[in-house]
């Protein structure tokens, strides 16, 4: 597998909309690093900051009885945590 | 059950046709469950649209702000980003940070869409993908429907991904700031993220998957998608008989007659 880039929380400082932002405007991405490099060389984008995104920021609620099943199945934490097709994948 | 398939289904507006997609949707999952596939889906909204969609679909919706459960997970988040909603979908469907049985795959689709169970009784080993070539649009109107074949290396949008090519991305595989292209933006990534990736077609018929279009509400027309047309039929609902319970036809030819 190969390693993903970290989150960004972004500007667009350029007069220029930058992958559809408007000029002024911040958006969170996980741009690539190159790609990054350039659009803050040339002052499209300015890194406001490096975040860890995701659910942690939403609320959410599970389907009910999803989690209480799990002990019915009788899944090892393991099991949970990497099934078998995720092991052959990663092999 | 030794497989488990959850469902990623952002929704913003058209509540009453997005009701009735998740009511045929929750059909599938029972057809699934007689078939060893315990499927289930999570709803991604922001407050409003949470709120009304539990209002005309009961308790399929959970409601996240007063922690309600119901049939489907529900994640409350703004509607800025339509593929941030299906990276937080596909999270709370794989990541084992959030969900204790994480999903064995995971189907990102539209909220306006039906899908034959049959199409998911056969899911993707290894580096694989499923995609689906073959499909029909129905006409903002209720009154024509295709037979289409949308001819990319992903087929439609709907794909079947095992959680293991997710994973790869921080179960968020597509591109958090985009507002379309969302499907085609979370195979890029995992194209691009897994080595050897294979995406296959497990077609079995036009009417395989369904997209109900509504007037001035979609990226996507129906004179828009008019490029993968290869027939026309003027009954939808006659088209649709056989494949799909006859109480969600009823209750979408309802929907289009109002």
């Amino acid at each position: 597998m190969i390693a993903t880039p970290a989150y960004g929380r972004y500007r667009v400082t350029s007069d220029r909309a930058f992958r559809d932002h408007d000029p002024g405007s911040e958006f969170v991405a996980r741009l690539d690093t190159a790609h990054e490099r350039r659009a803050v060389r040339r002052r499209a984008i300015e890194l406001l900051e490096r975040i860890d995104f995701g659910l942690e920021s939403a609320l959410y609620v599970m389907p009910k009885g999803w989690e209480d099943s799990a002990e019915t199945l009788g899944r090892s934490d393991e099991d949970r945590r990497l099934s078998s097709l995720e092991r052959r994948v990663e092999a | 059950m030794s497989r488990t398939l959850w469902f990623v289904v952002p929704v913003h507006g058209r509540i009453e046709l997005a009701a009735i997609c998740l009511r045929q949707l929750a059909r599938t999952c029972d057809e699934l469950a007689e078939h060893e596939i315990e499927a289930s889906a999570v709803i991604v909204a922001d407050r409003t649209n949470l709120r009304d969609l539990r209002r005309q679909a009961g308790n399929l919706i959970g409601i996240p702000a007063t922690g309600r459960p119901g049939r489907f997970a529900a994640i409350e988040r703004r509607n800025d980003f339509l593929s941030m909603r299906f990276n937080d979908g596909i999270q709370l469907a794989c990541d084992p940070r959030f969900n204790s049985r994480p999903a064995d795959f995971v189907v990102p689709c539209g909220s306006d869409d039906w899908i034959d169970y049959r199409i998911l009784l056969e899911l993707p080993q290894n580096r694989t993908v499923f995609g689906f070539k073959r499909m029909s649009f129905v006409r903002e109107d209720g009154k024509q429907i295709t037979r289409s074949f949308v001819n990319y290396r992903g087929g439609c949008g709907i794909r079947i991904y095992p959680r293991a090519l997710v994973k790869a991305l921080g179960y968020r595989p597509a591109d958090e700031d985009r507002r379309r292209g969302c499907d085609t933006s979370i195979l890029f990534n995992v194209t691009r993220a897994v080595p050897e990736l294979q995406v296959e077609h497990r077609d079995l018929h036009d009417r395989q998957i369904v997209d109900w279009k509504t007037a001035g509400a979609n990226v996507n027309s129906y004179r828009g998608v008019s490029i993968h047309t290869r027939e026309v039929q003027d009954d939808p609902f006659a088209e649709l008989a056989g494949v799909f319970p006859e109480r969600s036809i009823a209750e979408m030819r309802a929907h289009y007659r109002r």
